[in-house]
């Protein structure tokens, strides 16, 4: 479970930015990692130094952050394994516009892993919502942060209750229906689940929409931190 | 005119079940002919084999489950337009508190039912403070849900519905799933609560110190309701419904 705990408590400056502030900086960044002619080595030098003084400003351990940030691996073998085929347009080969997408990638997974290790999940999705991404996507991505561990839970429960049992063992042949009936009686399970959520959301007088209290005004040292972002990935989209 | 109506209200029976009957959508019967009167300030047990309609009939009394027969409480049915101002009243504490937690900082869920009945946001943080501290959980609030203990979760959902500053609490095993000293804590945070109680549990003991009056229910009916010693110390009663004489009252 610990893949989805990202949050390092540390206080740092970062940790305490208002969520819509880190949201909207992170993205800037992605967007300024992401853009632009493909082979910009300046560019990606320039967006390598914010990340780090973002961590910088987490306080944050930046080996746990690049562990974090590794989950984009896998998606580079597509590009890593066409590379021969791949013809570069101007200057450079191949290989140099794989490296080019590697490291752009790697760069915006370091920035949203920086964020989520500098914001808890729960002000991630409230700045979110008050930047007006649609509600039902945060409702969505609430109950499956908040559900996933119950679910993970209860699925190493019955894994765990099938192999005390000796049910683990066997060829594919033997094993499969039983991790079949696993599963279904999972989704059965997290269906009931669902219901019995649904009525204690009702005995608390839910009537189909979540109320929220008023945004808080941004600090001064959100916008602060938000003119010396603006202007650094601004010189950094020039350069 | 209000005023009048809510003075009668008090002198009614908070909640009146008259032959109710319930059936799972599958068919099999439930509730057949339950007829149960609780009044102010009572504290009542709920008790009874696993299967015998205890749940089913709790989620009749605030509206989430309907069957047929008459069910009035604070004299409104729970049903249609009376449910709203209803479910202000009544506080639900499920079972399992991972059902009752659904938000992901155990602040906000317990702000879920004050913020839905629209109180202003100095209200609802008042609220939540105030339940957190009365189950013994303040300065919990930023606390993630899947962090807590059973026991803590189990409290946090008790104040869950506490915020909501009900008259009548519906509590379904509120000790299950908790070690000595976290059923300690339930027990002392609910004896202190002077609301009115109907608490559904196979802890017998927890019946003896919390309810002067229980009621067994079996097979979806009303099998005896009297005084819960009487009717706890009662063998022939007890074994027949597939529950026994409390280990303190067997001398």
């Amino acid at each position: 479970m610990s893949i989805l705990e990202n949050y390092q408590d540390t206080g740092g400056f970062l940790h305490r930015r208002d969520a819509r502030v880190k949201l909207a900086v992170c993205f800037a960044l992605v967007v300024c990692a992401s853009t632009g002619s493909w082979y910009d080595p300046p560019r990606l030098g320039a967006c390598a130094l914010l990340v780090a003084a973002l961590l910088a400003l987490g306080r944050l351990s930046p080996l746990v952050v690049l562990r974090r940030s590794l989950v984009v691996l896998p998606f580079l073998l597509v590009p890593a394994l066409s590379a021969p085929f791949l013809q570069a347009e101007g200057q450079g080969s191949a290989w140099q516009l794989v490296a080019a997408v590697a490291a752009r990638s790697w760069l915006a997974a370091m920035t949203v892993a920086v964020l989520m290790a500098a914001t808890p999940y729960a002000d991630l999705l409230d700045g979110a919502s008050r930047l007006g991404m649609p509600r039902i996507l945060i409702t969505l991505a609430s109950f499956l942060y908040r559900y996933l561990f119950v679910l993970v839970e209860e699925a190493d429960r019955t894994r765990l209750a099938r192999d005390l049992r000796g049910g683990g063992r066997g060829t594919l042949r033997s094993a499969a229906p039983v991790a079949g009936a696993m599963v279904a009686a999972l989704f059965l399970r997290t269906y009931e689940r669902a219901e019995r959520i649904h009525q204690c959301m009702l005995a608390r007088g839910f009537e189909g929409e979540a109320r929220r209290p008023a945004p808080q005004a941004l600090a001064p040292g959100d916008w602060a931190f938000l003119a010396a972002a603006a202007a650094l990935i601004a010189a950094a989209f020039v350069v | 005119m209000k005023g009048r109506e809510e003075e009668r209200a008090g002198r009614q029976d908070q909640v009146r079940v008259e032959g109710l009957t319930y059936a799972y959508p599958d068919g099999t019967p439930a509730l057949r002919g339950v007829d149960l009167t609780i009044a102010r300030g009572e504290s009542v047990a709920l008790i009874g084999p696993n299967g015998a309609g205890k749940s089913t009939l709790l989620l009749h009394l605030n509206g989430i489950l309907q069957g047929r027969g008459d069910v009035a409480v604070f004299g409104v049915s729970p049903s249609g337009r009376g449910m709203k101002t209803l479910r202000r009243k009544v506080g639900f504490v499920f079972q399992n508190p991972d059902d009752q937690l659904f938000l992901l900082r155990v602040g906000d869920d317990v702000a879920f039912g004050p913020q839905n009945i629209g109180l202003p946001a100095e209200e609802v943080a008042a609220r939540v403070t105030r339940a957190l501290v009365a189950v013994g959980m303040g300065g919990m609030a930023e606390r993630a849900p899947h962090h807590l203990s059973t026991g803590q979760k189990k409290r946090v959902a008790l104040a869950t519905v506490l915020a909501m500053d009900p008259e009548l609490l519906l509590l379904d095993e509120p000790s299950s799933g908790l070690d000595p000293r976290g059923r300690r804590a339930v027990i002392r945070i609910l004896a202190a609560l002077p609301l009115t109680k109907l608490i559904a549990t196979h802890d017998l003991e927890l019946v003896l110190e919390l309810c002067p009056r229980s009621v067994l229910l079996d097979a979806g009916r009303v099998v005896a309701d009297g005084p819960s010693r009487a009717l706890l110390s009662d063998g022939a009663l007890m074994e027949a419904h597939g529950l026994e004489v409390p280990g303190s009252m067997r001398g």
